[in-house]
């Protein structure tokens, strides 16, 4: 679909908009509102943004962790069970021991995806 | 449910108070709605009371519950035992002085108590230095008021209703957080890992006394730059007294003051020494990170919780939604602070 500006490209003005034409004219009381209104637009921005390589991303380590790959479902559908999969190994500890650094690397790399997401500075700050 | 403000709550409030407290009447000059609370509602009350010893003008505070409840949470009625327990220990919680346990009155249960003055807003107390005479007395007396409440312990046959863990309380929050995990659609594998790890580590236990579990900045008031009141116990319960030191120091509760350990706005140090000489027992520095990590856990949960709320399409609310976006912090937090423990715990 051609549709430009695009989802992130309206986002990032909107916000934009916000809080240099709006936010300064806002009572006190309005400004905490207002401000996350603004981070739920930086969120979702990032997110529309970076959804389809970081999907692709974390299908590829979940495939190369369990060696295989999951051929039903769409990617979204086949991420979600990949997930389901590894909270029900985590909670009986399947990958102590031997497995534990790979299951380690794995989740350092899920978080970092969704902290890029949900709160980059935090990463930043963590490099 | 009646909105406090309506005439009919106003007028049943009036009619409790004069006869909660043996008065010919009470009536309330000024009432406004105070901020915080999810699963309360506090309204500020300034009311006069004629015929009673308690006559002349007094500033109060009505808690009632709110619209929705957590299922965590204590009654009404359980928090003013509990508030009322703590007060009686010299901690310095506000004196709570009547519960009306009858919906009659303003159309739900509620209790009213003194009213202390302050400000309880966790980012300025964490980032404004002025607002703090000495964020390290601050952080001593905190350690000391958390001592004071930590020498209750049971049996009470006043807090009868809060529930004894029948075995280690590590074991019986890993098997809460699992609980509450299996209600959520989505799977969560970083806290699940969390989960087993607190599972496998879990120290010995410890004797149970009377704990806040959440104890923390933005949980109490601070007026003219020294500790007023510590508020919110609908959450309190029989634990061990390590669940709320590590609840006050872990770092999510330090709200961007990372290098203030205890809470954002002092040292850890400072808050184990009133701890310490309150209690007569020194906090084993060593135990407390291990309670971090449940801290920082059970947060997460509880946030995943509260974005729930919102995503169910019961209570729509724009910061319940981005409190769900606050977890891959806490995840990056935890295996963090698990790498750090582990390292310490290694030979060298």
């Amino acid at each position: 679909m051609l549709n430009a500006p695009d989802a992130a490209n309206l986002l990032t003005i909107a916000r934009e908009t916000l809080l240099k034409s709006l936010l300064p004219m806002l009572p006190s009381d309005a400004r905490y509102p207002a401000l996350m209104i603004a981070n739920a637009m930086a969120v979702a921005g990032r997110e529309t943004a970076q959804r389809e390589a970081s999907n692709a991303a974390e299908l590829a380590a979940f495939e190369e962790f369990y060696g295989e790959a999951l051929t039903r479902g769409d990617p979204q559908e086949r991420l979600l069970e990949f997930n389901r999969r590894l909270a029900r190994d985590a909670r009986v500890g399947r990958f102590e021991g031997s497995g534990e650094i790979e299951l380690r690397a794995l989740l350092e790399r899920q978080v970092r995806a969704r902290l890029k997401v949900s709160n980059p500075k935090c990463l930043a700050r963590c490099p | 449910m009646l909105d406090l403000s309506e005439t009919a709550a106003k007028q049943g409030l009036e009619n409790f108070v004069a006869r909660a407290a043996s008065a010919s009447s009470a009536r309330i000059i000024a009432m406004r709605r105070l901020g915080g609370g999810a699963v309360s509602e506090n309204w500020a009350v300034d009311m006069t009371i004629h015929g009673s010893r308690l006559a002349g003008e007094h500033a109060l505070v009505v808690r009632a519950d709110a619209q929705s409840r957590i299922a965590e949470s204590l009654s009404r009625a359980e928090e003013f035992a509990v508030q009322r327990a703590a007060f009686l220990e010299g901690v310095a919680a506000p004196e709570p002085l009547w519960l009306c346990a009858d919906s009659a009155y303003i159309g739900r249960p509620f209790y009213v108590m003194r009213r202390a003055s302050g400000l309880a807003d966790p980012r300025r107390l964490a980032r404004e230095k002025t607002l703090l005479v000495s964020g390290e007395a601050l952080a001593e007396q905190l350690g000391q008021e958390l001592a004071r409440l930590h020498s209750i312990a049971p049996p009470r046959d006043e807090l009868d209703f809060l529930p004894v863990p029948d075995r280690n309380v590590v074991l019986a929050r890993v098997q809460q957080f699992r609980a509450a995990l299996d209600t959520l659609p989505e799977p969560q594998p970083v806290l699940e890992w969390a989960i087993r790890w607190l599972e496998v580590n879990a120290p010995d236990p410890q004797p149970l006394v009377l704990c806040h579990r959440d104890y923390r900045t933005g949980n109490y008031l601070v007026d003219e730059g020294r500790l007023s009141a510590i508020l919110d116990w609908e959450f309190a319960g029989w634990s061990e007294a390590y669940e709320d030191i590590g609840w006050f120091c872990a770092r999510c509760w330090r709200f961007g003051a990372v290098e203030r350990e205890a809470g954002g706005i002092g040292s850890r140090a400072a808050f184990y020494r009133g701890y310490e000489r309150e209690s007569g027992r020194s906090v084993d520095a060593a135990r407390v990170p291990y309670w971090e990590a449940v801290a920082t856990v059970r947060w997460a949960v509880i946030a995943l919780q509260q974005a729930q709320r919102h995503l169910s399409g019961r209570e729509p609310s724009l910061e319940l939604a981005l409190t769900g976006r606050l977890v891959p912090e806490l995840e990056f937090d935890l295996l963090r602070h698990i790498e750090m423990i582990e390292q310490k715990a290694r030979p060298c």
